[in-house]
């Protein structure tokens, strides 16, 4: 019981992370609640679907166009909108809410309301670590979450690129007086954060099923991950969003499963309470 | 109409050649032809419009569609002819507003549009029928509810308030029974959505026959709404070692909760519901190649499906409609399709089509339309209502994995928790 509640909570917490550290990207660079980003992961979702069952490609083909798609949208809704308000934090919240809204309904319109399912050809494995079950769609979440975050890491740190956006989410104004191209690491930081989303489509459709508001409440999850983490801070993210899907799971075998997601926002409002700058927080807004 | 638009069109292209003549001429032929081409009795045809709220879209977007498109095929058929009263010959329309799955806010506004703006003389709905409650008493009218099977009833809502179906314990303690006597399982343990009044009503009724019939329900747990990730009530329901599984809700609840279970490695026992979902609708939710190892332990307990039916006008609305829509009809479609016919037969006891209180009369009172399809258990004095609910036989049904689809299980009625007809079908997959 308590190895499996183990690895339940690694499997969601590995959904919540690969959402709260692409959250959290673009929190860091913009200042920006990205909300839309449930709209990007629905629709790369329904490309992956279309591709693979109405256009007939391979899976892994059909994923790799999901993510370009969810990479281009993402980009698009910085230049079609956040960039307008970049420099008014109060209008982005709803600027983000509205984004959402309009790429929601443009999956209600194109695909339709119903729930369909997203089958890559693994759905109906499942790894047996003694009296452990761990279905494969989540062995699948917990690995892409893991290649996903590493190449992050490595693109962060070590890449000209990634110390730009580093240098940016540090202090807009002094990385632009050393040459960096603010707009560039903004359309990299959401381009980013959209293939991020496509992974999340990837990983978490095969689990429950694609709809049009398929990732609005799994969202909510990975704003507490987001705020928990310290906003704009990648590692915080990725933490905390592996204790929340542990929190989650233990609470529902140990306590009781139909308050499973009052845990994650019950520990959000202590911490806002005691520490308002998230648990790893260094005073700054910091990338990775 | 037809007619009309190849009339507009015609005279179009004329008009390109610059033939003023041509056109006038071409006018007065059509006219002439509309005229004679349409007898006295059809052009003479009022319309009635009938309302209806459905969930078109959202979590409950498995059953709107299909009742809409029902509906629409029971007015072709009433429309062929018409229908009388009064003396004036009448058609009727269909006009359908989505809830979004969502009555509280987006239904409670269509219910305003139909009732008091459209002035319908009647109203059809689905879900949410509690959300209406204050609007039923503002402006009360016959209310025909053709989906919202949920415990408490929903027919102490209102009196205006009809159910053309049979309401939760008509069902859910045959498929309790069945899994006692049929299957020889002991220990349920049950999944619902903490959420939906469906699941709540189906899990105080499978707790009632458990108790009945000396069935223990070991595990009972509720998922919060949004919930998309199972398997910490999946692992809580395990730990109870139960010997078959029920879920409470709708299709696209419990299709979710299947798929996850298996993935989980519950691949060997019995897995209940009362969602009347389709193979198509399986294999949509679940995916092409998982559906069919999903759906071979599964076993679905509601109305009569019309595929299964001895009736050859039930038959025919089950080709008709698959030829149509390319889905499978359920109990609830077949409900559906009979609605306008019910309707109809009303209007014409009541003499009005648009005296809401003489047609409320009426309904209260009518016998089964001999039109209807759905095999309509009459009540005392041969009434389509028994109250103002409608009942037909319940229905169990398995999966036949050779062939990818569903079997008759199970047919009965119940008596209060007692099961009666009850006719077990063991081989329901071999004429598939």
């Amino acid at each position: 019981m308590f190895l499996q509640a183990v690895a339940n909570g690694i499997v969601l917490g590995s959904l919540f992370a690969l959402l709260g550290v692409g959250l959290t990207l673009t929190y860091g660079v913009m200042e920006v609640p990205n909300f839309a980003q449930a709209g990007v992961i629905t629709l790369a979702a329904y490309t992956m679907l279309w591709l693979n069952q109405t256009a007939a490609w391979p899976f892994g083909l059909a994923v790799l166009g999901g993510l370009a798609v969810g990479g281009v949208l993402s980009v698009l809704t910085e230049r079609l909108a956040y960039r307008f308000v970049r420099t008014r934090p109060l209008a982005a919240p709803v600027v983000a809410l509205g984004i959402l809204l309009v790429l929601d309904n443009i999956a209600l319109v194109l695909f339709g309301g119903d729930h369909v399912s997203l089958s890559p050809p693994y759905a109906g494995d499942a790894l047996h670590l003694g009296a452990v079950n761990v279905p494969a769609v989540g062995v699948a979440l917990i690995a892409t979450t893991a290649v996903a975050l590493l190449a992050l890491y490595l693109f962060l740190q070590r890449t000209r690129t990634g110390r730009a956006i580093r240098a940016v989410s540090q202090n807009a104004e002094a990385a632009a007086t050393l040459g960096i191209r603010l707009e560039q690491q903004y359309v990299i930081s959401f381009f980013i954060s959209g293939i991020l989303a496509g992974l999340a489509a990837f990983a978490y459709g095969p689990m429950y099923a694609v709809f049009p508001y398929m990732a609005d409440a799994i969202l909510l999850n990975a704003f507490v991950v987001v705020v928990l983490g310290g906003l704009g801070n990648v590692g915080g993210a990725a933490v905390c969003g592996l204790f929340l899907g542990l929190l989650e799971s233990f609470g529902a075998v140990y306590i009781s499963a139909a308050y499973q997601t009052l845990f994650g926002f019950a520990v959000l409002l202590l911490m806002i309470v005691l520490r308002p700058s998230g648990l790893f927080s260094s005073g700054a807004r910091r990338i990775a | 109409m037809g007619w009309t638009l190849r009339f507009a069109s015609r005279t179009k292209a004329v008009g390109n050649k610059g033939g003023g003549m041509w056109l006038s001429t071409v006018a007065a032929v059509a006219i002439v032809a509309i005229a004679s081409a349409n007898p006295v009795s059809a052009e003479d045809a009022k319309t009635v419009t009938v309302g209806a709220i459905l969930p078109i879209t959202g979590f409950l977007s498995t059953l709107g569609p299909p009742e809409r498109d029902a509906m629409q095929m029971g007015i072709e058929e009433i429309n062929k002819a018409g229908f009388e009263v009064g003396g004036q010959r009448y058609k009727l329309t269909l006009k359908v507003l989505d809830d979004e799955s969502n009555p509280a806010s987006v239904g409670v506004t269509d219910y305003r549009q139909l009732v008091d703006v459209d002035k319908a003389p009647v109203l059809v709905i689905a879900a949410g029928t509690r959300n209406y409650e204050a609007l039923f008493r503002r402006s009360p009218l016959p209310v025909l509810n053709i989906l919202d099977s949920t415990y408490p009833s929903i027919l102490d809502v209102d009196k205006h308030v009809f159910l053309l179906r049979s309401d939760t314990p008509a069902y859910v303690p045959g498929a309790v029974w069945y899994l006692k006597n049929v299957l020889h399982k002991g220990r349920i343990g049950f999944i619902g959505s903490a959420a939906d009044p469906y699941s709540a009503g189906i899990e105080t009724w499978v707790k009632k026959a458990a108790e009945a019939y000396d069935v223990k329900v070991v595990a009972d747990v509720n998922y919060p709404l949004g919930t998309t990730d199972f398997a910490p009530f999946i692992q809580s329901t395990m730990a109870e070692k139960p010997d078959a599984i029920y879920l409470g809700g709708v299709t696209q609840e419990v299709l979710p909760v299947a798929k996850q279970l298996y993935q989980g490695g519950v691949r060997d026992l019995p897995v209940i519901h009362n969602s009347g979902a389709t193979p198509t609708q399986a294999k949509q939710i679940i995916g092409d190649p998982l559906y069919n190892d999903v759906m071979a332990n599964n076993y679905d307990f509601a109305g009569t499906l019309p595929e299964t039916s001895e009736n050859p006008a039930t038959k025919q609305f089950y080709k008709d409609f698959l030829a149509r829509y390319h889905e499978y009809p359920d109990d609830l479609t077949m409900w559906a399709y009979d609605t306008p016919f019910v309707l109809v037969a009303a209007m014409q006891k009541a003499g009005s089509v648009t005296d809401r209180e003489k047609i409320y009369a009426a309904m209260l009172d009518m016998p089964v339309p001999p039109a209807t399809i759905s095999g309509w258990i009459p009540a005392e004095g041969g009434k389509l209502f028994h109250g103002r609910d409608a009942q037909t036989l319940s229905e169990g049904i398995g999966w036949c994995p050779d062939k990818k689809t569903i079997a008759p299980v199970f047919l009965y009625f119940m008596d209060g928790l007692k099961v009666t007809q009850e006719k077990i079908v063991s081989d329901g997959c071999k004429d598939r």
